[in-house]
């Protein structure tokens, strides 16, 4: 039998985690309870927000001759997240208004949508190649350095400023949703579009918001997620895999759903490391959704389509 | 009217028959057996994507099914077109059991499932700590030096292949005709009904399970033969053809020909398969051209290339009839 001191790492990591899944899969829930499309693009405004703040951040010194291209600014991170995080919003909105609104009312927007921001994945990754190199690239520094020890725990300061950032924009986005115009009005729009037009809301920049807002989500994931780790033009791929699978999971469109879901993947992915090794873990989040899609057909939360 | 389409098909079909006693052969011979081969795949997504409405995103998987069974059965000393077939049949295994698992869901949530459902089939077949797995795909190795048809002495690969590409011309032909056979049927009136009313269709007494069951199971058949064919044709498979690159160019081969219309995901096929063989040397270029292709088509004619064509030749069609009636 495993140490149960053991148990208490993977809990941790898995909660820190799960709000970072939040954080990505509320970005699709957003853009997809509004505009009932679903944005395949979305690993890679995950990706291309955080080769922005890279680029941004990165002094030219540190990349040892190599010929990747920087600013040579050294925008501290901090600062360096919100130009990235407002191009990626103006990116989301880009695409709503130019590749989404002509095909949403055409025959068969489920798929030609798909389609679409499928081929505008591809073109996304393929520019970050061209600019940046197949390679994988590092930050020159953390968030936060040092961390916290207490008993056989190891806390790094760069994982709660992860957590605090994700849950912080969490609960601004509800606040968002719940209190003011534009917020009420996405909400009014998710709940019936017809009756929400007909009390005077402009659904066309709604719709262009929720996508702008949802992208933008991506992009702090992205910086908040490779910052620690390593970033390349794929990087947006596993993590919007498991954003699919907390969307289905959760019941898609469903905000508690959403976050409900992200911590059980993540948990579920933490202990399975633990106990097997960690290319299982991603395994065992897909057996999850198989089965929970089997038994029930909406998702924990969701409604069923029609 | 039918004559004049007849005609019409004839036309290119007598071209892809002559097309290797008179043009000098080479990397085109090539390419245009991976064309054909990968029409047989679109023509049957169509089926489940155009005519059923399924947004369903796992056409790889039964494609390796087939692949894997051939290359397996033939590395272990069959025949291999006894392989195919084998491998055909098991891939429309694959795909019943799909449908068995998913018939409950619709819309997003299918096109989200059987994503997932792709990437962990790749994810299992990659694996190298599961030994009866292992002894099966090779892992991230994939099979490889499976051997050549050899008909009567004659290896299928020499010359170019023209022997692979006289055979996939005839699968292509027996696909397209089975699928124009079952389109006709009463099966094929059915799917009309469940893309178009499933709750109308159900109240007349269709039933909805059995024929997405029985769609599934012939599409993967034909997917499944072109998997195999294909893997024969290139001696080898591997756990990359489930990348979602690929299915992407299964997507958009479709869609860009149009959904639900006869041959417009052929002429998906032919525009998309040399897109992404004659540029693989550009590398990120190429995915650059690939994406940008499918938005600006996609973008144009929602309702693909074909689909955009029959809509404007019908509309003619309809003119010049109240035309000539008022006369």
């Amino acid at each position: 039998m495993v140490d149960s001191s053991l148990l208490l790492p993977p809990l941790l990591s898995g909660i820190i985690l799960g709000s970072l899944y939040a954080l990505m899969a509320m970005g699709l829930t957003l853009i997809y309870s509004t505009i009932r499309v679903l944005n395949f693009a979305h690993g890679a405004f995950f990706m291309a927000g955080a080769y922005i703040v890279w680029w941004l951040n990165t002094p030219s010194s540190a990349l040892y001759g190599s010929s990747l291209p920087t600013s040579g600014l050294s925008v501290p991170l901090a600062l360096a997240v919100v130009p990235a995080v407002l191009v990626i919003f103006v990116i989301g909105v880009g695409t709503q208004r130019f590749l989404i609104r002509p095909l949403i009312r055409k025959p068969n927007p489920l798929i030609t949508t798909l389609v679409v921001t499928l081929a505008l994945a591809t073109m996304f990754e393929s520019i970050a190649t061209l600019i940046f190199g197949g390679a994988r690239v590092q930050f020159a520094s953390e968030i936060a350095n040092g961390d916290i020890r207490y008993g056989g725990l190891i806390i790094t300061y760069a994982e709660l400023v992860q957590f605090a950032v994700a849950i912080g924009v969490l609960v601004l986005l509800q606040v968002f949703l719940k209190r003011s115009r534009w917020g009420i009005g996405m909400r009014a729009v998710a709940q019936d579009l017809d009756a929400a037009s007909l009390v005077g809301i402009n659904t066309d920049t709604i719709y262009l918001l929720a996508f702008g807002l949802g992208s933008a989500l991506a992009a702090v994931a992205g910086f908040l997620l490779t910052n620690t780790v390593f970033l390349s033009p794929s990087v947006g791929a596993t993590p919007l895999t498991i954003a699919f699978i907390v969307v289905v999971f959760g019941g898609i469109g469903s905000v508690q759903g959403t976050i409900l879901a992200s911590y059980i993947v993540a948990l579920v992915q933490q202990y399975v490391t633990l106990f097997l090794d960690a290319t299982w873990g991603l395994s065992f989040a897909f057996l999850l959704m198989i089965a929970i899609l089997i038994i029930r057909p909406q998702g924990l939360f969701g409604f069923r389509e029609t | 009217m039918r004559l004049i389409s007849l005609g019409l098909l004839a036309v290119p079909l007598v071209a892809l028959l002559a097309y290797p006693l008179v043009a000098e052969q080479g990397y085109l011979t090539y390419v245009l057996v991976l064309i054909l081969s990968y029409s047989i795949i679109a023509l049957y997504y169509n089926m489940l994507l155009g005519y059923l409405g399924i947004p369903f995103l796992a056409p790889l998987v039964p494609y390796a099914v087939g692949g894997y069974t051939v290359g397996y059965l033939t590395l272990n000393g069959w025949n291999p077109f006894a392989g195919l077939l084998v491998g055909c049949i098991f891939a429309a295994g694959s795909g019943f059991a799909f449908s068995l698992l998913s018939m409950r869901l619709r819309g997003l949530y299918m096109a989200l499932y059987s994503l997932v459902f792709t990437l962990f089939f790749q994810n299992l077949i990659t694996r190298q700590d599961i030994r009866p797995l292992f002894d099966i795909f090779v892992g991230g190795i994939g099979q490889n030096n499976i051997p050549d048809i050899t008909l009567g002495g004659f290896q299928w690969r020499l010359f170019d292949g023209v022997a692979y590409y006289y055979f996939a011309l005839a699968m292509l032909v027996v696909s397209a005709i089975v699928l124009k056979k079952v389109l006709d049927s009463r099966f094929g009136i059915a799917f009309k009904g469940v893309r178009d009313a499933e709750v109308y269709a159900a109240s007349l007494g269709i039933g909805i399970f059995r024929v997405k069951i029985v769609a599934f199971a012939v599409s993967s058949f034909f997917i499944g033969l072109a998997g195999g064919l294909l893997t024969l044709f290139y001696g080898a498979i591997g756990a990359t053809i489930l990348d979602t690159s690929n299915m992407l160019l299964f997507f958009s081969m479709v869609v860009l020909g149009g959904l639900g219309t006869f041959f417009g995901p052929v002429a998906g096929a032919f525009v998309m398969v040399p897109l992404n063989n004659y540029l693989t040397e550009y590398h990120a270029w190429r995915f650059l051209a690939q994406g940008l292709a499918v938005l600006l088509v996609v973008l144009i004619f929602p309702e693909g290339v074909v689909g955009r064509l029959q809509r404007f030749v019908r509309g003619r069609m309809m003119r010049s009839s109240t035309g000539s009636a008022g006369v």
